[in-house]
């Protein structure tokens, strides 16, 4: 045996896994090798330094750690279990209930904002209606007791409205209007609190269109307004003219406090001319150089709907402008506010 | 280590029993410190170790078939962990740095007349911690847990002459340079 081949094994020897011819080899050369038994002798010491080593102990609180850390993970793996046992009858419910919470918050949100429904009616004309229909309050016992059917559309309602305004210009009598078509007598009504009769409108300020001005109302004329238009109408058959078809009941409050910063008043107005996008385009020049502003602009049939914010100091100059371009009518109520809402319908 | 579990006790530890798992880490919980303290050179990092040691074996107690020493599973996982946490490229980046070891030698460890001592100590731990980590765990398994050549064979999955010949070199590395505190 070499001293290479010795040294191999002398931690083998040290370890005592040598099998016994393998041993008496080993020990044969070390009883002749110096060097080898020096070898062995400096293995040995290494050995004895190393168990020498205390022991490390691990920290005090390792043990309530592991536990702490071992817990969790037991109720982690015990919600997963439940959640994969009880994944139908929680997750099914679950998963219907959110699709009727965005079921009903579009449905919500298709009521209450009349721009989407706007939207959904552009495609769907409505049928040309006269002025005077238009301008014709609905009859009060008609708003009383009629309340829009459910799954009514709003071309349905805002027809059914018309009817009623039509109804009401050929009567002329509105308390006592019966139904001109039996089948589409529902017109749509306000919230019971706004029909409540005698209710005087600037307490209802933001109060639904529908809501008629009281009978004597248009007859009162502005004082110091300069307008010579053949105006006639009141300011809630204004809102009534403005939401025609548009927007009904709800979400009035909301557009009307939107509508009116500052508290304008309204006012209901039509434009006739031969073109009615060159008159637009003149119109919102007009409005600009007033120090007003286009609120928005929606077609509705053949006509476009303006809604205008004006200064009441430059509605005067406003009015002329837009006499300038074609045929005006309308009605300027006596109390304006400071900033004045109009609704002005350009058509043919 | 209780390396005699009974049976009753095992099917408690595998049935997920939380005391059977507490004894579990009472009793080895030293020994496994010691392995990932030895390997690591570093108190938090071998506490973090040794925890996840555990951890590991409470979530897979149940695929323990008891054909090894509860203890040799423990070492397998407690040395997979540390050769990993060893070859990780960020503690090899802090190594290089200079950031990293507080040595288990720390002189604060050894205040007054345990000086001579702790200097072996500091010695020991530093000459161990400077050999390559395939022979320190092999070196540390043997001659500071006591683990037979065959359970470090199983423990590492190696063949049992790597186990020799790894130990070997390790110890002759050692001696190298520990002479100076032979008698």
């Amino acid at each position: 045996m070499t001293c290479a081949d010795a040294r191999e094994h002398l931690t083998d020897l040290l370890d005592e896994v040598l099998d016994p011819s393998a041993r008496a080899a080993l020990e044969a050369h070390l009883a002749t090798c110096a060097e080898c038994r020096a070898e062995l002798e400096g293995l040995r010491q290494t050995v004895t330094l190393l168990h020498r080593l205390d022991a490390p102990r691990a920290p005090a609180s390792f043990v309530d750690r592991v536990m702490a850390a071992a817990r969790p993970a037991d109720r982690v793996e015990a919600r997963r279990r439940r959640r994969f046992l009880f994944r139908f009858p929680v997750d099914l419910p679950a998963g219907v209930a959110a699709f009727l919470l965005v079921a009903v918050g579009v449905g919500f949100l298709l009521a209450r904002t009349p721009e989407l429904r706007v939207a959904a009616r552009l495609d769907a004309p409505t049928r040309a209606v006269p002025l005077e229909e238009r301008y014709a309050p609905p009859p009060a016992s008609e708003r009383a007791v009629a309340a829009p059917a459910a799954g009514e559309t709003e071309r349905e309602r805002a027809a059914a409205e018309r009817d009623a305004s039509s109804r009401a210009l050929a009567d002329r009598a509105p308390a006592a209007a019966p139904p001109a078509r039996p089948g589409v007598a529902q017109a749509p009504a306000p919230p019971p609190k706004d029909a409540t009769p005698g209710a005087p409108a600037e307490a209802t300020a933001p109060a639904p269109p529908e809501a008629p001005a009281p009978p004597d109302q248009p007859a009162q004329k502005s004082k110091g307004e300069e307008v010579q238009t053949a105006l006639k109408g009141s300011r809630d058959e204004a809102r009534a003219l403005a939401k025609t078809g548009v927007a009904r009941s709800a979400e009035a409050p909301v557009r009307a406090a939107r509508m009116q910063p500052g508290g304008s008043s309204d006012i209901a107005a039509r434009l006739s001319v031969a073109d009615r996008a060159t008159a637009s385009t003149a119109v919102a020049n007009l409005v600009s150089r007033a120090g007003g502003a286009v609120v928005s602009s929606t077609a509705d049939g053949d006509e476009r709907v303006l809604e205008l914010i004006v200064p009441r100091a430059e509605l005067s100059r406003l009015l002329e402008g837009l006499r300038a371009l074609g045929a005006l009518t309308g009605e300027v109520p006596p109390d304006l506010a400071p900033n004045v809402h109009l609704v002005l319908r350009i058509g043919a | 280590m209780r390396e005699e579990a009974s049976a009753a006790w095992l099917a408690r530890l595998r049935a997920g029993d939380a005391a059977a798992f507490e004894e579990l880490v009472r009793t080895h919980q030293h020994r496994v410190y010691g392995v990932a303290l030895r390997m690591l050179g570093n108190r938090a990092e071998a506490e973090e170790i040794a925890q996840e040691v555990f951890l590991r074996a409470h979530r897979t107690l149940g695929d323990f078939r008891g054909e090894a020493k509860l203890s040799t599973w423990l070492y397998a996982i407690a040395s997979r962990l540390c050769l990993t946490r060893l070859g990780a490229a960020e503690r090899r980046l802090r190594r290089a740095d200079g950031i990293d070891l507080e040595r288990v030698a720390d002189a604060r460890e050894h205040p007054g007349a345990e000086i001579e001592r702790g200097e072996m100590e500091a010695a020991l731990h530093r000459a161990i911690a400077e050999l390559p980590e395939d022979r320190r765990i092999v070196v540390v398994l043997r001659d500071l847990e006591g683990l037979s050549y065959e359970d470090i064979a199983s423990a590492l999955d190696l063949e049992l002459g790597t186990v020799r010949s790894r130990l070997h070199r390790a110890r002759m590395d050692l001696k190298s340079k520990l002479e100076r505190f032979f008698a």
